[in-house]
């Protein structure tokens, strides 16, 4: 990444958030996670606070934006849903055991049908908190990959829901 | 809009750093070859499209989405 490093940050140092859509949160200034090209289609979107679902044990988390507090997503462990996701990233310099990777979802109206963004996922270096959006354009991964199996969302969904 | 006319293996350059070489052309298909600095994205058009497309309708409009994630993926779960 050719991003200078950000600037130091006091470990102690909260960021108090406001959102009418997330409600007011803090977020310790040395957890954010660093956008600098922020995200495709939200230039703007740069730092984020990653917090954890009500339900730890299932694979979602929240990912808010600092910088645009009306501005949240869902987002999941692509690895821990489908095993060896990791394996299609492009070499990464810095070395991969380093790199987290998280996964956009989009969750329609009914959740069972959710779909996850494995040809766009977000990719971040541990160590520098830094990350950006990597596109996978090999043909082998869509926009809206399902999470659930599609048999099973067919059968709650009432059919149809094929993607 | 800018419009040059190229000839095979001929370039355009796009500020210092960027060049855009004509590789094949074949029918109504042309090859380029693109280079450009690591930090310069470069997107299919319609790659791009769908990504932002997908990263819009990502955005959440419920604060509640997370629970009703968890919740779905749960139950089907504990299905036999």
């Amino acid at each position: 990444m050719a991003e200078p490093a950000r600037k130091a940050v006091d470990a102690g140092d909260q960021i108090p958030v406001h959102s009418r859509r997330f409600g007011d949160y803090e977020v310790p200034a040395d957890r954010l996670l660093h956008f600098p090209e922020g995200l495709i289609g939200f230039p703007h979107a740069r730092r984020f606070a990653l917090l954890d679902g009500t339900r730890p044990d299932a694979p979602f988390r929240r990912l808010l934006c600092v910088d645009e507090p009306e501005l949240g997503f869902v987002v999941c462990d692509p690895e821990a849903l489908w095993p060896g996701y990791g394996s299609a990233l492009p070499p990464y310099e810095g070395g991969r055991e380093h790199l987290a990777v998280l996964a956009l979802v989009t969750i329609p109206k009914n959740p069972v049908e959710m779909t996850a963004n494995l040809m766009a996922p977000l990719v971040v270096d541990c160590r520098t908190r830094v990350g950006r959006q990597v596109v996978l354009d090999t043909g082998r991964f869509s926009t809206r990959h399902p999470v659930l199996p599609p048999a099973d969302a067919g059968a709650t969904a009432g059919g149809g829901g094929t993607r | 809009m800018l419009v040059l006319t190229r000839k095979l293996g001929e370039v355009i350059r796009v500020g210092d750093s960027i060049t855009v070489r004509i590789l094949e052309v074949k029918g109504n298909q042309v090859r380029l070859g693109v280079e450009a600095p690591a930090d310069v994205r470069i997107y299919r058009e319609e790659v791009y499209r769908a990504i932002r497309k997908e990263n819009e309708e990502a955005a959440l409009r419920e604060p509640g989405s997370v629970d009703e994630a968890s919740a779905a993926w749960q139950s089907q779960r504990e299905k036999p």
